[in-house]
């Protein structure tokens, strides 16, 4: 029932709201996408602006938010379930937003990769660092609505996981800045076991 | 309202009522009908028989038909309730209800219990943990020594053994007291190389990270990723 009067148009106005209220909300609840209400009209609209305070949001740094764990060691199953395999969220994924997970091994400690990612997004120009933590790095790209977050877990005592996770509107931006750009500059980080293994007989 | 559930159930074989459905998940009748919509999109995108087959599941999830993973075929077999070799709607519901916000823990540890159980045996074995474990860094490309796979695995049986070193200090102290735990530790002490459900349900309580997969947000906004479903609708008034 609130659905088809969501898509009709039909609603209702309690008693206690003034016309303006009720002329802004009849224009944001516009089933017309044409001659619905924008985002600068909202802005210019007099009952919005009235007591209005400008806020700098902050992008979601999607539901990654920093765990106090960040010092117990990845078993088994934690990286198991780092598997594309394993996440069905790709099944609802192209229809608002685009993610994209990663990760690779690194012998090096979290605070130097911390350093380096900044350093080479420093480099770059148009991607800013938004926040860090002793296990992980957050950025934002300025031209789209592109974030990065580095987070990073400890594996045995030597090697830890670098966990990449982008999210953005479309495929496009993300790839060039972290494909094209930042993955290559950062890939003297990445672990090469060949040098450390044994050789063995089998 | 029955003319049309009859017509959709022929076009797609094993549609059930979106209200029975509601009733048996966390999911309300609309949600249902949203996940229709979802599901009409994926079934159809290779073979339009109003089924998932292996690789409709592998393009939705991959955006690729023929990439091939081990979890998701795992995934997709628990899927198949039926063992049919393909997913229904019914199927698609019940299924996914085990990733909904509000279902019990219960549910969820039992359902990656069964994931990583690839072959069924009702034990996680551990050259199983091992397979996952080769598959996972694989797929990543990454690279570890094979002491180093190991010790990890040595590090996920030192979890599991700990219940059984605790039955065995009970079992040291008071053998009379508890004749069928011992029972019980002789058949298992043979066979530490294995995790059972009790063990498993100890373990992720210890590391509740492990059940993140098994919980899908985006479940909760369903209604609004798929409105189309409105106009599909084979129920006429619903208290949302």
């Amino acid at each position: 029932m609130l659905y088809r009067n969501i898509y009709r148009g039909e609603f209702k106005f309690p008693k206690w709201t003034s016309l303006e209220l009720r002329r802004f909300i009849s224009r944001l609840l516009d089933t017309n996408p044409e001659t619905r209400i924008t985002i600068d009209e909202i802005m210019k609209d007099p009952w919005f602006k009235n007591g209005y305070k400008e806020v700098k949001v902050q992008p979601l740094d999607f539901e990654m938010i920093e765990e106090p764990q960040s010092n117990v060691r990845l078993n088994a199953f934690d990286l198991i379930s780092f598997s594309s395999g394993c996440d069905l969220s790709g099944l609802f994924n192209d229809v608002d937003f685009f993610t994209q997970r990663e990760q690779f091994i690194s012998a090096e400690k979290p605070w130097k990769i911390i350093e380096r990612t900044r350093d080479e997004v420093d480099k770059m120009g148009n991607v800013k660092v938004i926040s860090t933590s002793e296990s992980g790095i957050r950025l934002e790209h300025q031209g789209s609505n592109l974030v990065i977050a580095i987070d990073i877990h400890p594996l045995t005592e030597k090697l830890v996981v670098v966990v990449v996770n982008r999210r953005e509107l479309n495929a496009e931006s993300s790839d060039e800045i972290w494909i094209g750009k930042l993955k290559p500059s950062l890939s003297d980080l990445v672990y090469n076991s060949e040098s450390d293994i044994a050789v063995d007989s089998e | 309202m029955g003319c049309f559930h009859s017509k959709v159930t022929r076009q797609y074989p094993g549609h059930e009522d979106p209200i029975i459905l509601a009733s048996q998940t966390a999911f309300s009748v609309s949600e249902v009908e949203a996940l229709f919509e979802l599901f009409k999109s994926i079934s159809s995108s290779v073979i339009d028989d109003g089924l998932i087959n292996k690789e409709e599941f592998q393009l939705a999830l991959f955006k690729n038909r023929k990439k091939e993973n081990i979890f998701a075929n795992r995934i997709f077999d628990l899927f198949d309730a039926k063992k049919k070799g393909v997913i229904d709607f019914g199927d698609f519901v019940r299924a996914l209800n085990v990733f909904h916000p509000n279902v019990s823990q219960e549910e969820k540890i039992d359902f990656a219990f069964r994931l990583y159980d690839m072959d069924g045996t009702g034990f996680i074995e551990r050259n199983e943990v091992k397979q996952m474990l080769i598959a996972l860094l694989c797929e990543s490309e990454m690279k570890l020594a094979d002491e180093t796979i190991e010790a990890i695995l040595d590090k996920v049986r030192a979890c599991c053994v700990r219940i059984e070193e605790r039955f065995l200090f009970i079992r040291h102290r008071s053998p009379k007291l508890y004749p069928s735990m011992h029972t019980f530790l002789d058949a298992d002490m043979n066979q530490d190389e294995k995790i059972d459900i009790s063990e498993w349900k100890n373990f992720v309580s210890r590391n509740p990270s492990l059940l993140k997969i098994m919980t899908l947000p985006y479940l909760r906004d369903i209604t609004t990723t798929f409105p189309s479903f409105i106009f599909h609708s084979e129920v006429d008034e619903v208290a949302t």
